[in-house]
Parts: structure tokens; C-alpha cells; sequence
């Protein structure tokens, strides 16, 4: 349902370039960075598990429960049980149309989703505070997934299968701002670079693979293309799709799109990555909060008067975000959505219930 | 501050503060708006460029200034994973430790940023926990010395763990449940690792001296009653128990945590020096104090920042009987010093200390980057507090004013403390220490004898009143502390 409608929206947001503001683009305060097409931001930090078996984590060991702690009494009663959570991933986000996690420890992609990136606050902690969360700290996916690995590696090296070897990670190398991973596996060497396809969710990974033997792909559960061949250059693109079941922002609400609604637009506010520049609890982000814009008067940069934040305003914000720039935030900042009049009307009406009384 | 005795004595002295002085100057450098001060690591380029890595991924560069705001931060990396190490080999090249990994970070185009972020060894593991980070130093040889924390209780691990889990090892305060936790590495040029010391807690600092030698604090806690600052030698245990378990000649039948602390005792090595907690509280980067008098009268002391208080210690070294003990006293303390000193590196000219400061995530929110320029009027304290064979010699920066060689300007206690697996400790058996004799050797030196000097881990406390300078200045700290391991033949 919800799902396949953004399907179409956010075929459409791909095709549109998403803007740099400023030379250096510094991880800051904000608990939910995020990059671009043009300037991914890759961020090595914990990383959510949404349920990977073991298959694909097999080159993890397992944690187990153990005794509770008391810092005065030793041992006491009870138990600990660990966490999900990926320890040694690397996150890209290239916008709201992409971001990934690919793991250093089994050198593959472990998922995909798209939104957003992450909300750090877990991890990093309230900007003034500090405080982190004590247990459960592990950053949470902005967005909605659209691809979960499952089985063993996507990639076979012929000569070596009968052998399972643990891939060894050498880094990486950033290509026009995109990581190239590199690993090798037995006497394999594999470096991959991985970017959003043209199509909506799909996802393009170029490899460069020196090994002594025939090299295959096979994705599980997902649908690739995959080029010839050359002299061990080829790329996969997959082609994702929303994964039901396994978290992702998009999941636990219920809304139709028959006319536009509130819930609608909440979810879209999600599910578009508005979240990842726009707070609705007034605090100062990417760009300005929500709570309290609509009716209000907005200062604009250039302009003598001040523009009341009514429908018209809003729907051209989303649409034309460089019509008319708010004052204190760079100009192009913002991507244009060109997405669908129920789906403007449905954030507005989502941005109208956070006006002050 | 816990104990009753040891609060009387910092109130008879008023306090072990450092008393505003003309010989350092302190200043605040800001980083752009909105870029989180949680400083990891710092170091320069032979260029002279000041380089900082910040735990929440950036690594910062900047050419320094005279005016402390007027630095034009760019970034040179991104993407880390709580950097809290650094080693710059050149303009182009520099090592971070990051939470998984040592990682090379070459800007091969020469455009001012990495692009090449290359896994130089991660023999260590993850359990998951938040409290695992990681410093490093260049071992002089083209390897490195990797100080891998452990993890706190604080916290949890995860369901996948990296590297091996040993469920013995997660027992406890801190624990090392992911393989290595707790201890020393190293890593030659080749990328090979070899174990080097165990029985760490939060070892958030280690250094190698001018000399060669290798030297890492740890945060009191479990297993470290007070602030121990550590000679690191190859094979030695430093008393934390639960990096036993990745000892490859451990039965993994045995959990250390049952082992009697009269066998733990045995087999661990003293710390040089333990710093009372006021003191230190939790030893970060240590750093030497260069030759000349460029920063100060001080030079190839050992400058130890507090990651837990608005303070730096300086510890006053030597060895005695082939092993390194020693005094330890406040460099300096408060007077808009932040808390959260984590760690620091002296300009290329050597006169001003720059200081990164975080605790973020460890603890209360303390952060930001400082520095301390010497102003080139020395400060009047006791430059060093060495051992006699009856008591203690001190040496003063300048020539001492009238009166100061009377026994009862001088006050001792001494105390022990015991490491167990409860957090921190007090001093323990302290009792007052009589001083039988003083002599003035020359203008600058102090010999004082005291009674019941013993060795084997009792710290000396001493403390003083009415001694100036020949010029009237009074003496800048107040409190001293000498860890005997040995007595002097
Ligand atoms: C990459 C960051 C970013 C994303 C993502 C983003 N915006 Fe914006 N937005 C901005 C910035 C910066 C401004 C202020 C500058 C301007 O007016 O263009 C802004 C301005 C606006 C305004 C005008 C606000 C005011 O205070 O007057 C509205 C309405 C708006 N955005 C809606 C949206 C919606 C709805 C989405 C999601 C579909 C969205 N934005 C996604 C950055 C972003």
C-alpha cells in the first residue's frame, strides 16, 4: 500500500540532482546527518541489525547473556542479554534516495534503505546533554529498507568454493566522493563501489575482482542484471524493494492515499527524509523546524516584507524550494520534490497540526 | 573526595590548586558553529599545520593563529568511528585508531582531503559496547603500540560480535568480552601483531618517552584504586583481570574473577606512580615536556592530563633499585581549564601545549580545544621531589627564601591502596609520617629525613606551608606525592 505509492515518488526525486551547500560539510550537532548524490557522507559508526541470520553474519561470533553487575555488590541476581546491533559497518548516504550499510567484517552488503539516513541520538546523545542511552544505543534507520541480504556471499570465486575463507577488509578509496571497499578473499582481490541506480531503488555495484578462478553472482531473493565480464570489471545493479517485516520508519503506520490526510503526510515526512533537515520540536536543524511555522510570518532572504506561511506558501516550499529561500539558510539547500498534489497537500496538513495555537 | 583525613589535610593547605600565575597563559579555540568540540586526538603536520580528529567522525585541520579565534577549520577526513588516536606521518599522511581499526588516511591527490582510508590492522575485536575506544602511539620503528579499552557494564554487547566473545571475559565492572579488550598491542610496519602487556582498564593513553620508554595511565576503578601511571614492558600484567582471558597461555577454565587477591598481587606489576584522586582521576594522553626552557623549567618531565577534572599533573620520574617510581604534583588546575582533558600535543616550536578535551559519552559533557602558552617567567614550586635513603630530596626552581629549612613546614602521611573488583578505593592504613631532619644543600635544594620509609606501594603525601622564594613568591602547588616502591640502596 503506502509503500508502493512512494515507489513513484521517489523515482521521480532520483532523477533530481540534490544540491551542496558550502565547501566543507562538517558531521555537526544534528543527530540526523545526511549527504548527497554529489557528496555522499560516509559515516563508520554502530549500525542497527534488522534481523540478518546468520548466514550472512557468518564471520561473527556469537555475544551470550550474563550475570548482572553491580558495581558495589559484584554478581547479583539476573541476567544481561546483549543487543542487535552491527559493530563494524560503514554507512553511505547519498541523499534521500539511498543509503547503505556495507559490513567490514563479511565485506558485503548487508541492507539498504531510503529516506533518510540515521538518527544518531541513541549513540551520540541529546546535542546539550550529552547523555547517550545506556543500553540500546544503536543509531536508528531513518527511512524505509529496501534491500536485506540473505544467504551466503552474493560472490563466488570458483576455484576456492569448496573452502570457506573469511574475507580480509583493506579499506577503502573515495572515488568522486564514493567509497571504493576493497577485501580480498583467499587469493582473491575484490574492490566494489557501490551508488543508487537510475531506476527507483535500485541499487549498482561496480566490481573489480583479480582472482584465480571463473566469478559468479548470485543475490538472493532480490532481482540483478549484471554486465559482461571484462577482464574483471562488471557491475550488478539490484533492484530493491520495501522490505516488510523487518523495522524501517515507514512500517507501523496505517493511513490510506485515496485523499490526502494527516497520516499521510506524517508518514511522508518520514518516508521523503523532510526529518533529516526539519525538526518538529523547534529545534534548529538543516533548515527551520516546523513547529510553529504554519501562519506565521517567515522572513525571507531579499524580501522587505515577511510571508505568511499559509498553504500556498508551504506547497511552493516543497515544490520550488529557491522561489523564496527563509532567511539564515543557504539557497538550494533544500531538494525540490516534485511529487504528487495529494501527497503536498498531505504535508501541509501534517505541517498545519504543528502551527501554535 | 571520600576520605575524612585526606580532607583536613587539603583544607590545612587550602587546597592542592595551582595558584594563578604569570607563567602560562590559557586560551579557548572554537571550531565552526554547530561542529561538536569532542576532541579524540591532536597532533601536527610537519607543516605545521594542527590536525583534530573529533569522535563523531571529522577530522579537522587548521593553520594555527595568534588569535585563538581566527583559526579556518577544513576537513581533512570523515566517516570515523570515535577516533581517539592519531600519529601524522606527513602533510599527506596520517593514522588514526579508530573503534575498529588502525586505519591510514592518505590524501594521495594532494587536495587537502583523504582518499584513501586503508585498514593498516584490527586484531582486536568488538563486542559492541560504546566504551571500547582505542589510542595508539608510533612505536619509532614504522609500527605502533594500540592501548585497546574495554568495555563498561554501562553497556551492553551485542548478539554479533567482531573478532572472538568469551563469555568468562564479559564477567564484571569492566569487562573484555570481545578479543583483546584490555590490553596493549603491537602492530609492526608490516601490519603483524604481537601481544605486548595486559590488565588494563581504560588506558586512554599511552606514550613512548624520548628515551624509549613506554608508559600508559589507566582510570581508577575496578582493579585500580586510586590513578596508576604504568612502565610498560613486554609480558607484564597491570592488574585488571578480565583482559587475562586473551592471554593465549590462560586456561579457559579458570574465571580471573575467582582468582585470590593474594595471587592476583603476585602476578601484576606496580604502577610507577598512583595519583591520589586529587590528583588525577583518570589519566589521559601523557606527554614530555621538551628540552630547553621554551614550555617552562620542566623539561623531560612527564605532563599527565586529567580526562575527569580541570587539571594536569606533572610526575617527577626515576628509577630507583632498576625500577621507575616517583612524585607526582598539579601542573595545572582550574583557572578556565576545561574537565575532559584528553589529549595533547606541544606545538612544532614547542612553547605552547595544546590541549583536546571530551568526555562525552564516558561521562558529563566536557569538551572543546585549549591551549597553554609559556610566558617565559618561571613559576617558584619544587621542580623535583626525588628519593634519599633516608628521605626525600627537593630540588626548587629557584633559590629559596629565608626560613623554608624548618621541620614544621613540612607535614607527611603515607597510605596504600588495595585493587579489587570494586570500583576505585580510598587510602588505606594512613597515618601521619615524622619529619626528624632538614638541611638546605644549596640555595635551590631541600634534604628532609622522615621516618618509617618503606617500600612496596606506600605513597607519601607531603605538604607545605611558609616556603617562598628568595624574591618572595610563594611556592605555586601544595601537595606532592611520592609513590616508594623501592628504597634507595
Ligand atoms: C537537505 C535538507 C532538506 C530536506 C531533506 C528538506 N528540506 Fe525543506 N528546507 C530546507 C532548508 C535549508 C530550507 C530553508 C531554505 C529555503 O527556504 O529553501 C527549507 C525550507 C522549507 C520550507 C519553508 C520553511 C519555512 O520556515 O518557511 C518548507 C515548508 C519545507 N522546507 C518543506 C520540506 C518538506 C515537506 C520536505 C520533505 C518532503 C523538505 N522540506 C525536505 C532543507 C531541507
Amino acid at each position: 500500500m503506502n509503500s508502493r505509492n512512494l515507489l513513484f515518488l521517489l523515482g521521480l526525486l532520483s532523477l533530481v540532482a540534490f544540491p551542496v551547500a558550502g565547501e566543507d560539510r562538517f558531521i555537526t550537532l544534528s543527530n540526523l546527518p545526511m549527504g548527497t548524490r554529489e557528496k555522499p557522507l560516509v559515516l563508520r559508526t554502530y549500525f542497527p541489525d534488522p534481523g540478518l541470520t546468520r548466514e550472512v553474519l557468518s564471520n561473527h561470533d556469537l555475544g551470550y547473556r550474563a550475570r548482572k553487575y553491580s558495581p558495589g555488590k559484584g554478581d547479583v541476581d539476573g541476567f544481561v542479554d546483549p543487543i542487535l546491533g552491527i559493530p563494524g559497518a560503514i554507512g553511505v548516504n547519498f541523499g534521500p534516495d539511498l543509503s547503505i550499510c556495507w559490513d567490514a567484517t563479511e565485506c558485503r552488503l548487508l541492507y539498504a534503505w531510503r529516506g533518510g539516513f540515521l538518527d544518531m541520538t541513541n549513540y551520540w546523545g541529546e546535542p546539550e546533554s550529552g547523555r547517550r542511552k545506556g543500553f540500546g544505543y544503536i543509531p536508528e534507520l531513518v527511512g524505509e529498507l529496501i534491500f536485506v541480504a540473505k544467504g551466503s556471499h552474493p560472490l563466488g570465486i570458483f576455484d576456492q568454493y569448496t573452502e570457506i575463507l573469511a574475507p580480509e577488509f583493506k579499506g577503502y578509496r573515495v572515488i568522486d566522493g564514493v567509497p571504493e571497499f576493497h577485501y580480498t578473499v583467499g587469493e582473491a582481490d575484490v574492490r566494489v563501489k557501490i551508488e543508487p541506480g537510475t531506476e527507483p531503488m535500485s541499487i549498482v555495484k561496480h566490481y573489480t575482482v583479480k582472482a584465480p578462478g571463473e566469478v559468479g553472482y548470485y543475490e538472493t531473493g532480490y532481482k540483478i542484471k549484471k554486465t559482461d565480464d571484462k577482464d574483471g570489471t562488471f557491475s550488478v545493479t539490484i533492484q530493491g524493494k520495501p522490505v516488510v517485516g523487518m523495522g524501517g520508519a515507514a512500517e507501523e503506520q496505517e493511513y490510506s492515499t485515496e485523499k490526502p490526510n494527516v497520516e499521510w503526510g506524517a508518514a511522508l515526512y518520514t518516508n521523503l527524509g523532510c526529518l533529516a533537515c526539519h525538526s518538529t520540536d523547534g529545534t534548529r536543524g538543516h533548515g527551520p523546524t516546523f513547529a510553529g511555522l504554519y501562519g506565521e510570518e517567515v522572513p525571507i532572504t531579499g524580501m522587505d516584507e515577511k510571508v505568511i506561511a499559509d498553504d500556498a506558501y508551504i506547497e511552493e516550499s516543497i515544490v520550488n524550494p529557491t522561489a523564496k529561500v527563509v532567511e539564515s539558510y543557504p539557497p538550494g539547500y533544500m531538494p525540490p520534490y516534485p511529487i504528487g498534489k495529494k501527497e503536498i497537500k498531505s504535508l501541509t496538513m501534517f505541517i498545519k497540526t504543528l502551527a501554535n495555537e | 573526595m571520600k576520605s575524612f583525613p585526606l580532607l583536613v589535610a587539603c583544607l590545612l593547605v587550602g587546597s592542592a590548586a595551582v595558584a594563578q600565575d604569570a607563567s602560562y597563559k590559557l586560551e579557548t579555540i572554537p571550531f565552526p558553529e554547530g561542529v561538536p568540540p569532542e576532541v579524540g586526538a591532536v597532533g601536527f603536520t610537519p607543516s605545521g599545520k594542527i590536525v583534530v580528529a573529533l569522535r563523531r567522525s571529522d577530522v579537522l585541520i587548521a593553520t594555527p593563529t595568534e588569535d585563538p579565534k581566527k583559526f579556518e577549520w577544513s576537513l581533512f577526513a570523515s566517516g570515523l568511528h570515535n577516533a581517539c588516536g592519531m600519529h601524522i606521518v606527513s602533510d599527506k599522511e596520517i593514522l588514526i585508531s579508530q573503534m575498529p581499526e588502525l586505519t591510514r588516511l592518505i590524501d594521495e591527490d594532494g587536495d587537502g582531503s583523504a582518499d584513501i582510508y586503508e585498514n593498516v590492522a584490527s586484531p582486536w575485536g568488538m563486542s559492541g559496547n560504546y566504551h571500547e575506544t582505542n589510542h595508539m602511539v608510533p612505536d619509532g620503528k614504522g609500527g605502533y603500540f594500540v592501548a585497546v579499552g574495554t568495555a563498561s557494564h554501562n553497556g551492553p554487547v551485542f548478539y554479533n560480535v567482531r573478532g572472538e566473545y568469551s563469555k568468562v571475559g564479559r564477567r564484571g565492572r569492566n569487562f573484555s568480552a570481545a578479543s583483546w579488550k584490555g590490553w596493549i598491542l603491537h602492530i609492526d610496519a608490516e601490519g603483524n601483531m604481537t601481544p605486548w602487556a595486559s590488565g588494563f582498564r581504560m588506558h586512554n593513553g599511552i606514550y613512548l618517552d624520548s628515551k624509549g620508554n613506554l608508559w600508559a595511565g589507566d582510570n581508577q576503578g575496578d582493579w585500580k584504586g586510586t590513578t596508576p601511571f604504568y612502565h610498560v614492558e613486554k609480558g607484564n600484567f597491570y592488574g585488571h583481570v578480565s583482559s587475562l582471558v586473551w592471554d593465549p597461555e590462560w586456561n579457559p577454565e579458570i574465571d580471573p574473577l575467582t582468582l585470590p587477591l593474594e595471587e592476583i598481587n603476585e602476578m601484576k606489576t606496580d604502577a610507577a606512580i598512583l595519583l591520589p584522586h586529587e590528583m588525577n582521576r583518570s589519566a589521559s594522553e601523557p606527554i614530555e615536556i621538551p628540552e630547553g626552557d621554551v614550555f617552562g623549567p620542566y623539561a623531560g618531565q612527564i605532563l599527565l592530563p586529567d580526562n575527569n577534572g580541570e587539571r594536569i599533573a606533572r610526575l617527577m620520574l626515576e628509577k630507583v633499585d632498576g625500577v621507575f617510581q616517583g612524585a607526582c604534583t598539579q601542573f595545572y588546575e582550574a583557572e578556565g581549564l576545561h574537565m575532559g582533558n584528553n589529549r595533547v600535543v606541544f606545538s612544532p616550536d614547542n612553547t605552547t601545549l595544546y590541549v583536546g578535551q571530551t568526555s562525552r559519552g564516558w561521562g558529563p559533557v566536557a569538551e572543546g580545544l585549549q591551549r597553554l602558552t609559556y610566558t617565559g617567567e618561571a613559576p617558584f614550586d619544587i621542580h623535583t621531589m626525588s628519593l634519599t635513603k633516608t628521605g626525600f630530596r627537593l630540588t626548587y626552581t629557584g633559590e629559596l627564601g629565608e626560613g623554608a629549612e624548618k621541620v614544621e613546614n613540612f607535614s607527611f602521611r603515607r597510605f596504600r591502596y588495595e585493587d579489587t573488583s570494586l570500583y576505585g578505593g580510598d587510602p588505606l592504613d594512613v597515618s601521619e609520617i615524622k619529619v626528624t631532619d632538614i638541611r638546605k644543600v644549596d640555595g635551590k635544594t631541600l634534604e628532609l629525613d622522615v621516618e618509617n620509609l618503606e617500600p612496596g606501594g606506600w605513597v607519601y603525601e607531603m605538604t607545605m606551608k611558609n616556603v617562598a622564594s628568595a624574591d618572595g613568591r610563594s611556592q605555586r602547588t601544595g601537595l606532592f606525592c611520592y609513590t616508594v616502591n623501592k628504597l634507595k640502596k
